[in-house]
């Protein structure tokens, strides 16, 4: 055992060590502990990704159970865990600054963090379904804690949606492992013994179910916008829950190996569903007028996109969903955080404030910038997500991939129609004077931005992280 | 000297953006104007060491980009430099060389001066893309780029120029200025999008027949490739829809008179002489392609012929001096589509070049008069400027003649070229072409008389030009005269010098129309224009000029505007709102399936009542009914 074989355990719990180690820091060293704990997270990341990815760490955690604690970072997964921790520092670093006595906001992001970067690296189904779970936890009590008034609701639903899906999920995992007659839980298992038949087909379906509610993908997405709502005005909870949409991924690294069939005989029903989702949301998206549901709607709109890349089984097409799965955190995150820097000065969220860019031009600026990443303007890393989702698809199906390109001109209208009435236009006579952004506000929206743009140029160290994983996915349907 | 690099060309721009976007306190006044300024003239002298080294096309890779996009390879960022985007990139450098150092004046007095030449940069940079790109996606990275740079800058003015006013009523007017300018650069965006996404749908399906999206590897397989001619129908007329969104051709047309509220160099460079362009260009581009679809190619010429009538019909009744030349500038694009549609790609192209230098001209010339009468733009409140402004009325005269197709300015040659192409291949667009001409020459004839000639009816004092503002002026006046000696036809004793340039990018259609033909079309066509200029002469004469033929349905420009809010517009306003209602009904029907599955709960919750007496009573009964279910048991097993 080296010490790389113990990296991206490492990066797995180092959060959570932070967690509990704020628990007993004194009040005045929060911010910076819980900044540095993230900080090494990242560079703990960041140093598996120097190595090339990590290999495969198993370890048999409850042997009569069959179940192991599998864990890898490589490919996919390690372009996930790295954009998480990169943005849960993020969110570190704005909370610090936003919220007065962050202490539990702090603790909870970086429990969070644990939780979303465990479920990257599990490669047992068991110790998914672990992490899966444990990350709804911190989810729920950010919402609990800071949320507004009608949060109890929001929470309900939220936590009814999840669990359900997840239950569901547990009898397909339990289900799996049992109808397959594999000895453990662990992937490298299960794939040696897959289910056949009608049963892979109906354990597909309990799997997705979960899936489904964490893309979210329509109907199952009505727990999306009231928890957007609802939650903290700084959008701090939003950038964690939008780094908690893992549907995509989950059906990528464990769907596809594990139902091979199943896929591709569901694949034109679901890619439906998917283009569908991807312009029902963004033609509601475009009727919003609290900021934090537009950017509910934007968002569930790019997992219809993922959701199409993922079930066209198309190697370019899953390449580009994993693409944009990773990056669109990024935008998407960094967009929640410059609504609440917006609340922040104007107190609002209405997208009508109007002319703010005339007196805060750094925020507009970053804004708009942000937006033209999040409608996958090329040169933005959005971009070669999305265009290389919908060339796969139209390989595969080409009227879907029509419905889901009209999403390109639906998200032009949403996203500009709200920037302009925020941001443009005049500013009312006697409204309050907007202060532009100040000290750590420009990293929070600049570091996003210019990660954003420089993986939409030169894409070639995440495609080649990329590339190599997907492939060795889709070799599990036998040449298609 | 061809070892300068092509990825300098829009570095550089691109570079002068970055600096003047992050550092502007870093060049205060007018520095960071004279440092764009000189950053795209660098391009300029670039380009045309480049043009004068050319030899065969270079192709020069830069890195991996876009996974699977290539023959069985990633397709990688790279550039590409033959005849025709040479050209292209000359055109850009040099007139967004002289519209750079016009703003320079022009932009002077504006509180975010620096700001706007980070815009032009950019876009300059984002236009070299596109015409340098080797492959579709590249192209659409400028593609698009040009049309965010568009968006910026039709926006520029996005709060109104008064909002700082303590006016009521100036106030007032700024901020409806204020909203029609953010309007005008998202319905810009956005029509745009929609000519985007049939541009993507056609390299979806390039892709799917030939399995790459690089140009010169397509241009390769396209040759041998057995595929089925619909497909390649399609696809060109997908591309066809691209180019139709960003040349502001039918039905897409409607966001180009409205991108007037940009700042006037803004017009001239972007929505004259270089974006909206890129639609002949990326038919240009693809001509290997449409060349095998005949079908896709009459489109892609009645398209243009049908859109010159309408901006033709359009710009008739306009009154504000710079829409009429937008109209104009969407019925001259219609030419240039025609042209390419019939095969005529030199015939095209060369109209692009004369119409990028006149059209210029005649934008900045609209802005020197603008900024004389002090943001005037009324044509029936101008009138006899010649005499306070004789520089820019000479300028002017070169610009109207050369649009009207009098010989020799340029417009007669580059006109002339694509109506004997008409005429060989296509009599009803020929006669569309010639009508296009009348109408051209009279509303151009009318812009002139109403600006430049009567009784001057303004208020306030014009004064001329700075010197500044002169000589991008003299020098595009210059090259509207003369650029058509770049081509002149064999009739006329000339050696197609242009013709034979470009013919080694672009496949040339031999002329097959004999020269006493090729006359009488010459002196139709220059009928047409002098008639034209005639007929606006005596109108002018009649005082009848301030409103012009078709009254109304002119002004409105066919009401096109007001029909498409009426269909896709409010419609689409509708349905979110419709949708958004729907979303939250689904979501109450979720949860009232999950209401009715937890009410019998509530039933059991009456059960537990808390009341000693009532467990006792449950427990007596649940321990008789135990007893009688043996007992029942017992009887009914008889034993």
């Amino acid at each position: 055992m080296t010490f790389t074989d113990w990296l991206p355990t490492l990066m797995i719990f180092l959060p959570l060590a932070g967690s509990l180690l704020l628990l007993v820091t004194p009040k005045r060293f929060r911010d910076e502990v819980a900044g540095f704990m993230a900080a090494l997270t990242l560079g703990a990341g960041l140093a598996i990704w120097r190595g090339g990815g990590s290999e495969l760490f198993r370890w048999d955690w409850i042997p009569p159970l069959g179940i192991t604690y599998s864990v890898q970072l490589g490919g996919v997964s390690l372009a996930l865990a790295l954009v998480t921790a990169l943005m849960s520092f993020i969110a570190i670093l704005y909370a610090a600054r936003r919220i007065p006595n962050p202490g539990p906001m702090l603790s909870l992001i970086l429990a969070m963090e644990t939780g979303l970067i465990g479920i990257f690296a599990a490669q047992d189904l068991m110790l998914f379904y672990v992490f899966f779970e444990d990350a709804l936890i911190p989810a729920l009590l950010m919402l609990a804690i800071y949320g507004k008034s009608g949060r109890m609701a929001a929470l309900v639903k939220f936590a009814a949606y999840t669990l359900f899906g997840s239950l569901l999920m547990l009898v397909s995992i339990i289900g799996v492992r049992y109808i397959g007659g594999s000895p453990t839980f662990a992937m490298t298992d299960l794939k040696q013994n897959l289910v056949q038949g009608p049963a892979q087909t109906w354990l597909y379906l309990g799997f997705l179910a979960a899936m489904a509610v964490k893309l979210p993908l329509w109907p199952l997405h009505a727990w999306l916008p009231d928890f957007h709502e609802q939650n903290h005005d700084s959008g701090i909870p939003d950038v964690m829950g939008t780094l908690y949409k893992v549907g995509g991924y989950g059906l990528f690294t464990f769907a596809i190996p594990l139902f091979p069939d199943a896929s591709l005989e569901l694949r034109p029903i679901l890619m439906g569903l998917a283009a569908f989702t991807a312009l029902y949301a963004a033609w509601i998206a475009f009727g919003q007028t609290d900021w934090k549901r537009l950017l509910a709607y934007a968002g569930l709109s790019h997992m219809g996109f993922v959701a199409l890349g993922v079930f066209s089984l198309n190697e370019t097409a899953v390449i580009g969903a994993m693409y944009l799965l990773a990056f669109q955190n990024l935008y998407t995150g960094a967009l929640f955080l410059s609504v609440g820097m917006l609340q922040e000065r104007t107190g609002s969220l209405d997208t009508r404030v109007g002319g703010v860019m005339t007196q805060a031009g750094a925020l507009g600026g970053l804004t708009m910038a942000l937006w033209f990443a999040s409608i996958a303007v090329p040169g933005m890393a959005g971009f070669i997500g999305e265009f290389s989702i919908l060339l796969g698809a139209y390989q595969v199906f080409p009227w879907l991939a029509f419905i889901a390109g009209i999403t390109t001109i639906a998200a032009a209208a949403y996203a500009l129609s709200a920037f302009q009435t925020t941001f443009w236009q005049a500013r009312p006579a006697g409204g309050l004077r907007v202060p532009d952004l100040v000290h750590t506000e420009w990293l929070i929206l600049g570091l996003p931005l210019a990660v954003a743009v420089l993986f939409g140029v030169y894409s070639a160290p995440a495609l080649n992280l990329m590339q190599p994983a997907v492939r060795a996915v889709l070799t599990a349907l036998g040449g298609n | 000297m061809d070892s300068l690099p092509l990825y300098l060309l829009p570095l550089l721009p691109l570079l002068g953006f970055a600096v003047l976007m992050t550092l502007p306190r870093l060049l205060p006044g007018k520095t960071g104007g004279w440092l764009a300024t000189g950053l795209v003239g660098a391009a300029f002298a670039l380009a045309v060491l480049r043009y004068l080294n050319q030899g065969a096309p270079a192709h020069e890779v830069l890195w991996t980009w876009l996974p699977n996009m290539a023959l069985n390879a990633n397709l990688s960022v790279g550039f590409w430099l033959d005849q025709l985007s040479a050209l292209m990139a000359l055109i850009i450098t040099g007139v967004g060389f002289l519209i750079h150092l016009y703003s320079i004046s022009y932009m002077g007095h504006d509180p975010k001066f620096t700001r706007f030449f980070a815009f032009l940069n950019f876009f300059v940079a984002m236009m070299l893309i596109l015409v340098l790109a080797d492959s579709y996606p590249l192209m659409f990275v400028g593609w698009e780029g040009v049309g965010m740079a568009s968006y910026l800058l039709i926006g520029f003015w996005f709060s109104g120029r008064g909002s700082g006013s303590s006016d009521a009523q100036e106030r007032a007017a700024s901020d409806a200025e204020a909203v029609s300018n953010s309007n005008a650069a998202r319905k810009a965006f956005i029509m745009n999008r929609v000519g985007d996404l049939g541009f993507m749908l056609g390299m979806f399906l390039l892709f799917k027949l030939y399995g790459t999206l690089s140009i010169p590897e397509l241009a390769e397989r396209v040759e041998g490739a057995q595929v089925a001619q619909a497909g390649i129908e399609l696809a060109c007329l997908f591309l066809l829809v691209g180019a139709v969104g960003k040349s502001g051709q039918l039905p897409l047309t409607t966001w180009l008179p409205d991108a007037m509220a940009g700042p006037t160099p803004v017009s001239a460079l972007i929505h004259a002489a270089t974006m909206v362009t890129a639609g002949v260009y990326l038919v240009a581009r693809s001509h290997f392609l449409y060349d095998l679809a005949p079908n896709a190619s009459t489109w892609v010429a009645w398209v243009g012929g049908l859109t010159a009538l309408y901006g033709a019909l359009s710009a008739l009744n306009q009154s504000d001096i710079k829409k009429i030349l937008a109209y104009s500038t969407v019925s001259q694009l219609g030419y240039m589509f025609m042209a390419v549609g019939l095969h005529a790609y030199s015939a095209g192209v060369f109209h692009l070049l004369t119409h990028a230098f006149f059209k210029a001209l005649l934008f900045l010339a609209a802005g020197a008069v603008i900024h004389a009468l002090h943001d005037e733009q009324d044509v029936r409140r101008m009138g006899g400027l010649h005499q306070f402004m004789p520089f820019t009325h000479l300028v002017s005269v070169a610009g109207v003649l050369a649009i009207a197709g009098i010989p020799v300015w340029s417009g007669f040659f580059s006109k002339d070229a694509i109506l004997a192409a008409a005429y060989e291949q296509n009599l009803a667009l020929y006669l569309i072409g010639l009508g296009v001409a009348l109408l051209t020459a009279f509303y151009m004839g009318r812009w002139y008389f109403l600006v430049w000639r009567g009784a001057y009816r303004g208020h306030g004092q014009p004064h001329e030009a700075d010197t500044l503002t002169k000589i991008p002026l003299g020098i595009l006046a210059a090259l509207a005269t003369l650029a058509g000696f770049l081509n002149i036809p064999t009739f006329l004793g000339g050696g197609h010098a242009f013709d034979t340039y470009l013919g080694r990018a672009v496949p040339l259609h031999a002329h097959e129309i004999a020269a006493s033909t090729e006359w009488r079309l010459t002196v139709l066509a220059v009928l047409a224009g002098v008639l034209g200029l005639g007929w606006a002469f005596l109108a002018h004469r009649r005082n009848a000029l301030a409103s012009g033929p078709l009254g109304e349905l002119s002004r409105n420009s066919l009401y096109l505007d007001a029909l498409y809010d009426g269909v896709v517009g409010h419609p689409s306003r509708a349905v979110a709102g419709g949708l958004d209602t729907l979303d939250r009904a689904t979501d109450d029907a979720l949860s009232a399936v999950g209401r009715n599955a937890s009410a019998p709960g509530g039933l059991f919750t009456l059960w537990q009542s808390g009341f000693v007496r009532a467990y006792a009573v449950s427990m007596l009964l649940g321990t008789a009914g135990i007893i009688g279910y043996w007992a029942l048991k017992t009887i009914g097993s008889g034993t």
